[in-house]
Formats: structure tokens, C-alpha cells, sequence
């Protein structure tokens, strides 16, 4: 094979090139597949090993070359092109499809990623609940007004089939209208100590305006503990709310009133909106952030746990109301809109 | 619940330095949740009573006068013009004086008045009508407080009048606010935070209960002070049936009684509080409802049938079903026989607890009355009241369970003044039916264990100090370790019996906002991998981020209409994936709407789960899959949009056993993970869906996501629908909805594909995340080779990958290029096969050797041609 006249032709052929159709054409020919010198770069192979000394390295640096006059013609006529074609840089780049977890997601995962790394486990039950786990083991009164159906959707034996309800003492079932009623079965089947949350969705029968929901979002969490009290969980409380917030947020707790606590306190936070002056979203500058309380010895023993040896701390976030005062929603419907137009927003 | 900062100051006196809003914080974060202080008046700044005493023509206005308006001795008059038709000489006006706050004409926003020339002449203040200072406006917006009675006569004036006070006869020169009575300022109680406290239900309790907060003395109120009992003549026949549900009746007989008009200062007390003046008797036993916050109720004794005693009679017993009574509000209630009444000698007469009968009341002709002070058991009165759905300021306080001890207080504060209103009235009968049995009721606890709870030293005396405020008395110590402590009766009604209880009582007494936050939370423990989170974070990421799906959040009931659009009808919902581990029973195969058996389990049918009480009539039903939900987003968002993909992970609820942590039995609740693409080309729709199902399989580890036909979903295309399963087992289904279930619903023309998985199913197919083991790069080169052929339309691509990727163990991969159709029947398939050895550079004959096996293969299994 001749090397040189290879070369010679091929240097000749490719000054004369003008626009890219014929370049590529020079490509094939040249270094293409079947081109002489490719072909002949295959058959080395087949050579005996002094023919393949002596004329590889030959063969391979002319490739070589030939691969650069073609990526210099390349880059010349490509030059050429862009003084024809005058690029708008400021059009817009290629659109990729991103979409968007919703709000109540994003900050539940904050929140798991917060309470992870404290070393709580998640935890979740079943929404279809029990009178008996959402009610008689938390400590409700029989004849608690939220027993009644203007306060809690109650299901339709006749709908459930055979089995759901067949269990003595728990037949009349529910959309839970709370999520502390799931920390009952954690501890049933856990030993202390513990420390777990579990997130979920809850059900009231309640009408719906810009700031009542009848479907909504919690975040609850318990630890149980020889010596978890009052002041250790103010900590936790603050911890979070940094971690959600990204910044100190001023917070005050005040005594309230659930049956399944004792003491039972709420929590209230500064409202971002107004730093605590009064606005229209706080009213007085407090929001109303999150109700806790040390679980009652009655709830502990429900749950298979001695209240003379351990106690407890619980708190329950309003994800949905958190999540507004973080991204300043006005209409709590609209988190159940599947309106993209909000939903983008995030 | 109101409470009146001028009733409160008769039962303590606050230093002078604690303002209302000191009070709301206190109250707020010691006790119960003040939700608003209402400042009566607040908005009559610097409108004072004026006296006209010189009325002349305006010299360049028809219809406007000079006034001359004097403010008593000693005080400037002052000149002002005015428009008013009603002005005459002597006449009492609201005049509000230069940055008095007035509504111009009675329109727009509040301004502040300014000096003002009318017509050349200087006017320096205004004589107000009724809608510039908002009297109307403030009458219509406080509906039930103080405001009502006074603003309601006063707001009733005629177009261009101004405000008439002179038949008020109110001091000339005094604060408008102050002359009305307008100048309390009056709390709002959360109810809610005052379920567990019934002691807090009256002013005397809030009193009592600042005069903790602050170490102040509560004085007690001036009662009769006479023994209860009054028997030498009886007058009266009381008779208790059920004593437990009844444990004290106190009945007094109060003869020479003149029923009138209360008292201003009765009025206006009972006013602050939202109360309506009806006649001094029964705002006597209102006046003691909200001071003592004991429930009281007048009878008319002649209207009291007598029993065989010849004395007139009261029962206290259970009501014979279908019984009925005719209530104060003239309604009339038929009762069931475990209501509590209050009967004569025959019939009700009183709905105990709750509201007084229509016929048994007094009137302006009574002239000896009954009044009852009893005590009725919390739970009868809240049945009774939730049943009828009667709700009163009696049955609110019954319902919370008052001490039997507060009836005594309750008779002896009425008659008392009754007395001091009535000086003629005389009791002459007064009986007390006591079948309380006073408990002990004394709670032992340690210190150890109440600081424990809070996390914090406070100290034995400390503790020991707050108690006692709160009116606990400390029995006795031991050791100085334990403490025996009694609670004071007010609180003795369920409220305060456990030791956690007192923790509270200590810790609010101390203040939750001094207790320090205290690190306990460090925990060594490694948290535990939980694959199902993981999965589920790591997938919705997938959806959002990687296949550019939109997160919803749906409400768990299906609409009806919806779902018939999708041919689901309740109890028969086309369900995606297998009966998982979470069913035991009850699912069965069913027909697919078209008639057709199902293959591969193509339609399985759960019943729904109906609510009895659901948001609307077509949400009855719960739903079974999340489609219905999904694809009514889609149909909205098209409005908006031209394309949109949307998801949702949600449970879904169905008849069956779902296994739960718990002793009780529920129905199925499966995690389901469904999506929807809508745009425009169908088969564009379909891939991009399936691709988005085989990300999420590539996501598991340890699954292997293939596909079946499905034509069991009706809202399918049957030609562009399969099943889902994960690791060979069924876990949904996914394809292109049909063009007849397009058309019912308004998509802009476009097409929808969509998917639903069982989310929990798939997970349980999902080995545990290891760490990646990294694997050696190839150490020989890959050759890539393209392949054309044609084929007839219905060779199937998977088909031929299965023949083609074992066929020689250079075949490294195959890769799916282009399809398109060549008409006749037949289609091009273009796909790239990567051949590679991990022992050697492939030699061209290797490659070309393997190639024609594969070429051969697909020859006779599939008749292709090569192109």
C-alpha cells in the first residue's frame, strides 16, 4: 500500500472542500469504514508479525493525520457557517420537563429528614381506624362530642364486608379523625424505649373554607423514655421548627386541654408573616402551631407501657398549617386542588 | 364565654399596673386561651354629650344651621355648623370633637375629624348622626355583646337626623362611651380550652383563678347566709327518682315577689356578657349563671300541678318515651326515656339542665316563685342536649360536670339578691335534696415524680406554694419525699385526679416558658433502614424530578359521576394489582365490563366502603382506586394547560382484611401508586407511560418489571393497555384510555394514558438496598452493529429479543432503534445489537458469525426480511 500517494491525494482533494456534504464524503472515503486505509488497518491482524511492525504504526499515524485535516476542515467550514447563520444566543435552551413534589411532601421530608437524624423510626397506620384505638384508647370520655358524626366520618358497617369490625369492642370504624390513636399500635407491638413518627392524613367533618379542611395533614411523633420530660421536649420542639423554618423561629407554650395528654400544653409560633405584630393570618401574632402534651398513664397502659416506669412526650405538627406559614398560602383547598397552576409553584 | 372586666374587679383588685391585655397573656398562657379583648367604646374617642342651646341660619346655606353646643359649666362652648332636621333647643347630641374618629356621611372608612370650614364659616367639630360614629354598624356587627341593647333604639334614626340622646338624660359634658355604659372592656374565652375546667365557666372562677396567677385575695361574693333548710310550713314537695343522675336539688320558695324591670346596673352587667334583659327575676338567675356560673331556673309556683300531698310538686325523674314539652323557645320536644325532666306533679316541666318549659315560667303577674338550684350529672345532660340539639349557657356548664357544692353557693348568692332587688320578697320554704356523697378527694404523689415530668428542680416549698394558691391544701409530707395533697372542690369534678394532673397544675404555675429546654434527645442508637420510606421518598423523587409528573394530593372519596364515566360503579372497581399479602379473603375475579372473562386477572372486584355520613351524596363512596380522582385533575388542568402528568401515592380502601399493628379488625387500605400523562399523540402517551413504569421498576432493587396483556379495564384501549407485575407477580395495570371514555370527558382533544400500582405489593418485591459492588470495565471493545428488518405488523419486539439476546454469548445488548410502518401490513424495525467478548477483541468474523444467527433466527421465527 502506498502511504505517500494516499496522502498526497487525500491533502489535495481536501483543500478544495467547500461545505460539510462534501467533507463527509472525503471522510468516508479516506477514513470511513471501507476505505483502502481502514480496510487495510483490518487486515494487520491477519499479517505476520514483522509486516505488522513495520507497517502499523505507518498506517496508524497516517489515520491519525487524516483524522486531523478532517477536524481542522471541520472546524474551518464550521467557522464559515456561523458568519452566514447568526446564532441568537438568547433564545431559550432546551426544556426539560421538571415537575414538583407537593408542598405537604416537601415538608414532610424536611421533617423526616430532621427527626431521622435524632433517630426516630417512621411509622404509619391505617386511616380506616377504629372507635376503639381513636377514641376509647385515648382517654375520650364515652359521650365525647367528637365521637359524634358532625365531627368524624364513621363507615357503614354493611360496607365493610364480613370480617373488618368483627373484633369485640372495636366494631364501629372510622376515618380517623386524629393521628394519635396510631401511637396506641406502635406501642403495642414496640418496647420502650422509642422514639418514632408517624405522618398521615386525618378526616373531619367539618366544612370547608380558606382555613378549615375536611382531609388534612399531621405529623406526630412520641418518644417514650425513662426520663424524657417537659424540658426535653421544648428542645426538640425548637430543634424542628429550625430545621423547617432555616431560621430561629420565637415560639411560647401554653397549657391546653386533650384527653390523651396530662399535662397538655399547645404551642404556638411567631407568625413570619407580621414578626408578631397582627396580621390577618395570626390575628395576634400567634399561630397556633403545635399541641403536645406527656402521654396520659392511660394511654401508656393501653399500650402495654408501665407509667410508673416510663414517661413520654408527644407532639403533633399541622403539616398542612406549617406548610403555609412557610410558603405563605392563604387557602388551605387549594393543597387539595391538583391545580397545576399552584402546584408548579413549589 | 364573655367575662366583664367590671364584673371581675368585684372579686379582685388587680394592681393598677396590670392592663387587659396583661391579663389576656396570663390567662393565655397560664390558663385558657383568650382569643380577643374587646375594648367597649374604643371607637367613641372624644365624642362627648353635648347641649344645644342656640340654633342659627347658616348665611350661606339653606339648608344648613349655626349650633351652639354647651358642655356644662366651666367648659367653652363651641359653634359648628350642622344639617341635621331634627335639631332643636336643649336637644342631648353625640358631639365629636376635632380627632374624634367619624365616618363623613356615614360612609367609607373611619377619618379623623378636623377643624372645617362649611360654606365661610369655621365649624369646630361635629354633632354626629347615628352612621358616623357607626352605631348602626357596630349594632349589626356585635350581634350578642354589650353593644346590642344600647346602640339598637339609637341606630334607628331617620335620613339627615342626627342622634337624639335627650330622652337618655345623660350628664351634659361626659364621655359618650362612659354616659351609654359603653366603657368595660370585656374578654373572649376560648370554649374549646375550657372543656376540662368547669370551675372557670363564670367570673367568680376566672377571678379565683387570677387571683392564683397573680397571689391577689379573691373576695367571696354576699350571699344569704340563712341554713338551707326552711321546712316548718312546707310549701313545696320534692321528690329526686334517679339520684344519680340528680345528686342535690336545692329548691327555695320566694313569696311576695313583684316581677319588673331589672335595675340599669343589672342591665348593663348582664349586657357586657351578651345577656338580654328579660325581668329582674330571670336576670337574677342569668346574673348568677355567668357570675357564679351556677345554672338556675324560676318557676311560678301556682302553675305547679299538686300531687296527693295537696302541695305543689317537684319531680326530678326520667321522661316517659314520646312524652313531649313545650320549651321556652316555644318549641316543642318530643322525649325519649333516658332524658332527665323536671315534672309537676303530672307532666315536664323543665328539660333538666337545659331549658325551662314554656308553661311553668314566671310572668308579669307571678308573685311566688320556685327557684331551683340543682345539680344534674354531666353525661345525662350532654346526651339529652346533643340528641334534641339544644344547646344553652345551662346545659354548656352541666355538660362539663359542676360540683354539687357550687348549687349551694349558686341559691344562696340568687337569693340574696333577689332580696337586695326585691326587699319585700320573702323565702318561706327552702329544701335541700343532698345525696352527694363527699369524697375524699385526696391525691398522694412525690416530688421527685412531679419534677421528673417537668424536667426541672423547683423546689418542695416552691411546689408546695403553687398548690396552695391554686387552693390545694397539703395535707401531709413524709419524709419530705411524698405529699398528700386535697383538692379544692371546684376542681374536684374529674378534672383534677390523678398525680399527672397536679404535674400540670405545678408546671403552668410555674410557667411552661421557665422551664428550661434541656438536652435528652441524644441518642446513639442507629436509626433503622426502613426500605418502604426510602422506596417511597426515592420514587415520588423519580416521578418529579426525573419523569417531570406533578405530585396531587386527592380527597379519598371517589365522585360518583366520575367514576360511571370510567364504567366503575360502586362495588365493582377495576383494581390494579393482585390481592396483596395485606387481603386474606374476599376477593374474587369478575367480569370486565364488556362481558369478556378476564385473562391475567384483568378485573377484580372489591366492594366500596361507604361513609354514613359523607361530605356530599356523591362522595359516599371511598375510593377503591385513585383513577377517578386523577383523571378529573387532568380534565381541569387541560383548561389550563396543553400537556400534563400528574401522580399521586395515596391509600386506597376496599372490602377485605388489611394487616394492621392493633387488636381490631379493619378493611383493606393498600398504598397505590397511580399516574396520568395527557398530551397529544396516543402512542407518544403510551410509551412515554410505560417508560415511566420501567424507571420506577429500575428503581427496585431486586424487581424485574415486565408486562401482560390486559383487557379487562374497560376505560382502556384494549389495544394499548397491559398489565404491571413486578418479579412475574400482577401488581396493576397501565395503557391508553379508550377513545369512547375520552369523549365523556372535556380533554381539549387530547389523549391520556395512565397507570395505577399496588405501592406496598411492589415494595414487598424489593430486596433490601446493598451497597453497589463495583464491577470491572470492559477490557476488550465493544463493535456495534445495526439491523433493519421488515416484518409484519404483529411480530412482537419482545418476542424477538427473546430470541435473539441468548443466541451467542458475544451479544452484549440490543437496543430498540425506530419503528415505522411500511403499509401492507408491515412495519420497519431498526434496533443496534453491541457485541462483546471479556476474553478477546472480537475479530470481524465473530461478529459477522453471530449476526447471521440472529438473522437466521428471526427469518424463520418471524419472517422477516433483512432490508
Amino acid at each position: 500500500m502506498d502511504f505517500e500517494t494516499l496522502r498526497a491525494s487525500a491533502k489535495q482533494e481536501i483543500e478544495h472542500i467547500k461545505n460539510l456534504a462534501e467533507l463527509e464524503a472525503w471522510r468516508v472515503k479516506y477514513v470511513g469504514r471501507k476505505a483502502e486505509l481502514t480496510l487495510f488497518l483490518r487486515s494487520l491482524a491477519h499479517m505476520p508479525l514483522g509486516e505488522r511492525r513495520a507497517f502499523g504504526p505507518k498506517a496508524n499515524a497516517l489515520r491519525k493525520e487524516f483524522e486531523q485535516l478532517h477536524q481542522k476542515k471541520l472546524s474551518s467550514i464550521g467557522n464559515q457557517s456561523q458568519e452566514n447563520y447568526a446564532l441568537d444566543m438568547t433564545q431559550p435552551g432546551t426544556k426539560y420537563d421538571i415537575g414538583h413534589l407537593h408542598p405537604v411532601t416537601q415538608v414532610k421530608n424536611e421533617l423526616n429528614d430532621a427527626f431521622k437524624f435524632l433517630g426516630f423510626e417512621i411509622y404509619e397506620g391505617p386511616e380506616i381506624s377504629s372507635e376503639g384505638y381513636d377514641f376509647d384508647n385515648m382517654n375520650f370520655p364515652d359521650d365525647h362530642p367528637a365521637r359524634e358524626s358532625m365531627d368524624t366520618y364513621w363507615i357503614k358497617p354493611e360496607s365493610v364486608g364480613k370480617s373488618a369490625g368483627a373484633k369485640k369492642g372495636f366494631e364501629k370504624l372510622c376515618l380517623r379523625p386524629h393521628l394519635t390513636g396510631v401511637s396506641v399500635r406502635y406501642m403495642q407491638t414496640h418496647k420502650p424505649p422509642f422514639r418514632f413518627v408517624y405522618p398521615g392524613r386525618v378526616f373531619r367533618n367539618e366544612a370547608t373554607d380558606a382555613g378549615h379542611e375536611c382531609t388534612f395533614y399531621q405529623y406526630e411523633a412520641l418518644i417514650v423514655d425513662k426520663d424524657i420530660s417537659l424540658a426535653g421536649g421544648k428542645i426538640l420542639v425548637s430543634t424542628i421548627l429550625e430545621r423547617v423554618f432555616g431560621a430561629q423561629v420565637t415560639t411560647r407554650m401554653r397549657p391546653g386541654f386533650f384527653p390523651f395528654v396530662e399535662p397538655g400544653f399547645e404551642i404556638d409560633m411567631q407568625c413570619l408573616n407580621c414578626s408578631g405584630a397582627g396580621c390577618s393570618i395570626c390575628g395576634d401574632g400567634w399561630v397556633e402551631m403545635m399541641p403536645g402534651g406527656l402521654p396520659h398513664p392511660n394511654v401508656l397502659a393501653v399500650g402495654g407501657i408501665d407509667p410508673k416506669q416510663w414517661q413520654g412526650f408527644y407532639i403533633n405538627i399541622g403539616l398542612d398549617r406549617i406548610t403555609m406559614m412557610k410558603y405563605g398560602i392563604d387557602d388551605i383547598r387549594l393543597l387539595h386542588s391538583g391545580d397545576m397552576r399552584f402546584l408548579r409553584q413549589f | 364565654m364573655l367575662i366583664s372586666l367590671r364584673v371581675l374587679k368585684k372579686y379582685i383588685s388587680l394592681p393598677s399596673r396590670v392592663s387587659a391585655e396583661d391579663i389576656k397573656l396570663k390567662l393565655t398562657t397560664s390558663t385558657v386561651e383568650v382569643e380577643k379583648i374587646e375594648t367597649q367604646g374604643k371607637q367613641f374617642e372624644h365624642i362627648v354629650v353635648g347641649r344645644v342651646t342656640r340654633i342659627a341660619k347658616h348665611p350661606n346655606a339653606d339648608k344648613l344651621k349655626l349650633v351652639l353646643v354647651s358642655f356644662g359649666p366651666g367648659v367653652e362652648q363651641k359653634e359648628v355648623v350642622c344639617g341635621g332636621t331634627n335639631l332643636h333647643e336643649g336637644m342631648l347630641v353625640a358631639f365629636a370633637q376635632v380627632g374624634a374618629m367619624v365616618r363623613l356621611h356615614g360612609q367609607g372608612d373611619l377619618v379623623k375629624l378636623e377643624k372645617a370650614t362649611i360654606r365661610g364659616i369655621e365649624s369646630d367639630g361635629m354633632i354626629c348622626s347615628a352612621g358616623e360614629i357607626g352605631l348602626a354598624d357596630m349594632f349589626s356587627r356585635a350581634e350578642g355583646t354589650c353593644m346590642k341593647s344600647v346602640c339598637e333604639e339609637l341606630a334607628e334614626s331617620a335620613e339627615g337626623e342626627v342622634v337624639d340622646l335627650t330622652n337618655l338624660k345623660l350628664p351634659v359634658g361626659e364621655k359618650l362611651a362612659r354616659a351609654l355604659g359603653l366603657d368595660d372592656v370585656v374578654f373572649h374565652i376560648d370554649n374549646k380550652s375550657l372543656t376540662n375546667r368547669p370551675d372557670l365557666w363564670s367570673h367568680y372562677g376566672i377571678a379565683r383563678e387570677l387571683g392564683a396567677l397573680y397571689g391577689v385575695r379573691v373576695k367571696s361574693p354576699a350571699v344569704y347566709a340563712k341554713a338551707l333548710s326552711l321546712n316548718k310550713n312546707q310549701k313545696l314537695k320534692i321528690v329526686i327518682q334517679d339520684k344519680k343522675a340528680c345528686p342535690r336539688y336545692i329548691g327555695a320558695v320566694i313569696a311576695n315577689v313583684e316581677v319588673a324591670e331589672s335595675p340599669a346596673w343589672l342591665k348593663k352587667e348582664l349586657a357586657a356578657v351578651g345577656m338580654k334583659s328579660i325581668n329582674n327575676i330571670v336576670d337574677v338567675t342569668n346574673y348568677v349563671l355567668m357570675e357564679i356560673g351556677q345554672p338556675l331556673h324560676a318557676f311560678d309556683i301556682s302553675l305547679l300541678r299538686k300531687g296527693a300531698s295537696k302541695m305543689p310538686c317537684i319531680m326530678v325523674r326520667k321522661a316517659r318515651a314520646g312524652e313531649t314539652i313545650t320549651l321556652l323557645d316555644e318549641e316543642e320536644k318530643t322525649l325519649t326515656k333516658d332524658m332527665l325532666v323536671i315534672t309537676d306533679a303530672r307532666d315536664p316541666v323543665a328539660l333538666a339542665g337545659i331549658m325551662g318549659g314554656m308553661k311553668s315560667g314566671i310572668h308579669d303577674r307571678t308573685t311566688t316563685i320556685v327557684l331551683e338550684a340543682a345539680n344534674f350529672d354531666a353525661m345525662h345532660i350532654r346526651r339529652t342536649s346533643q340528641a334534641l340539639n339544644i344547646h344553652t349557657e345551662s346545659s354548656i356548664r352541666f355538660e362539663k360536670a359542676l360540683h354539687p357544692k357550687l348549687a349551694e353557693l349558686g341559691m344562696r348568692r340568687a337569693v340574696f339578691l333577689i332580696k337586695q332587688l326585691l326587699p319585700e320578697a320573702q323565702v318561706v320554704g327552702l329544701y335541700d335534696r343532698n345525696y352527694f356523697k363527699g369524697e375524699d378527694n385526696t391525691i398522694r404523689t412525690t416530688y421527685d415524680f412531679i419534677e421528673k415530668r417537668i424536667g426541672q428542680i423547683i423546689g418542695k416549698k416552691k411546689i408546695d406554694a403553687l398548690l396552695t394558691k391554686l387552693g390545694f391544701t397539703i395535707v401531709s409530707h413524709a419524709h419530705g419525699k411524698t405529699l398528700r395533697v386535697r383538692v379544692p372542690w371546684w376542681r374536684a369534678t374529674g378534672d383534677i385526679s390523678i398525680p399527672e394532673d397536679l404535674v400540670e397544675e405545678v408546671a403552668r404555675m410555674y410557667g411552661y416558658d421557665r422551664v428550661m429546654e434541656k438536652q435528652e434527645l441524644v441518642n446513639l442508637k442507629k436509626p433503622a433502614y426502613q426500605l418502604a420510606f426510602d422506596m417511597e421518598s426515592k420514587i415520588k423523587t423519580l416521578l418529579s424530578m426525573g419523569c417531570g409528573m406533578q405530585e396531587v394530593f386527592n380527597y379519598p372519596w371517589a365522585e360518583e359521576g366520575i367514576a360511571e364515566k370510567l364504567g366503575i360503579v360502586s362495588g365493582s372497581i377495576p383494581h390494579a394489582g393482585r390481592p396483596s399479602r395485606t387481603l386474606r379473603d374476599e376477593w374474587r375475579f369478575g367480569m370486565s365490563p364488556n362481558g369478556r372473562e378476564s385473562r391475567y386477572h384483568g378485573l377484580r372486584q372489591w366492594g366500596s366502603i361507604e361513609l354514613i355520613n359523607p361530605p356530599a351524596g356523591k362522595n359516599r363512596f371511598l375510593q377503591n382506586t385513585l383513577m377517578p380522582n386523577l383523571v378529573k385533575n387532568v380534565e381541569s388542568n387541560l383548561r389550563f394547560f396543553g400537556e400534563c402528568k400528574l401522580f399521586e401515592l395515596s391509600r386506597v380502601y376496599r372490602t377485605g382484611i388489611g394487616i394492621f399493628d392493633g387488636c381490631d379488625v379493619l378493611p383493606a387500605q393498600p398504598k397505590m401508586l397511580a399516574g396520568v400523562v395527557a398530551g397529544d399523540a396516543k402512542q407518544d402517551l403510551f410509551f412515554n407511560t410505560k417508560g415511566i413504569v420501567e424507571s420506577i421498576g429500575s428503581l427496585c432493587e431486586g424487581v424485574l418489571v415486565s408486562f401482560a396483556p390486559e383487557d379487562g379495564i374497560g376505560f382502556l384501549d384494549p389495544h394499548t393497555s397491559m398489565r404491571i407485575m413486578a418479579n412475574g407477580r400482577d401488581v396493576g395495570y397501565m395503557g391508553a384510555m379508550h377513545d369512547a371514555t375520552l369523549r365523556k370527558f372535556d380533554f381539549h382533544n387530547k389523549g391520556v394514558a395512565l397507570f395505577e400500582l399496588d405501592f406496598e405489593q411492589l415494595v414487598n418485591e424489593c430486596s433490601v438496598v446493598s451497597t453497589k459492588k463495583y464491577q470491572q470495565l470492559p477490557k476488550y471493545p465493544a463493535i456495534n452493529r445495526d439491523i433493519a428488518i421488515c416484518a409484519e405488523n404483529d411480530v412482537r419486539w419482545q418476542d424477538m429479543v427473546s430470541r435473539m439476546e441468548h443466541i451467542d454469548p458475544i451479544v452484549a445488548g440490543i437496543e430498540f432503534l425506530s419503528v415505522y410502518d411500511l403499509g401492507n401490513g408491515k412495519k420497519s424495525v431498526a434496533f443496534r445489537v453491541t457485541y462483546r467478548s471479556d476474553t478477546k477483541t472480537l475479530q470481524d468474523s465473530n461478529v459477522v458469525a453471530a449476526e447471521q444467527k440472529i438473522i437466521r433466527a428471526l427469518q424463520t421465527h418471524f419472517h422477516v426480511e433483512i432490508r
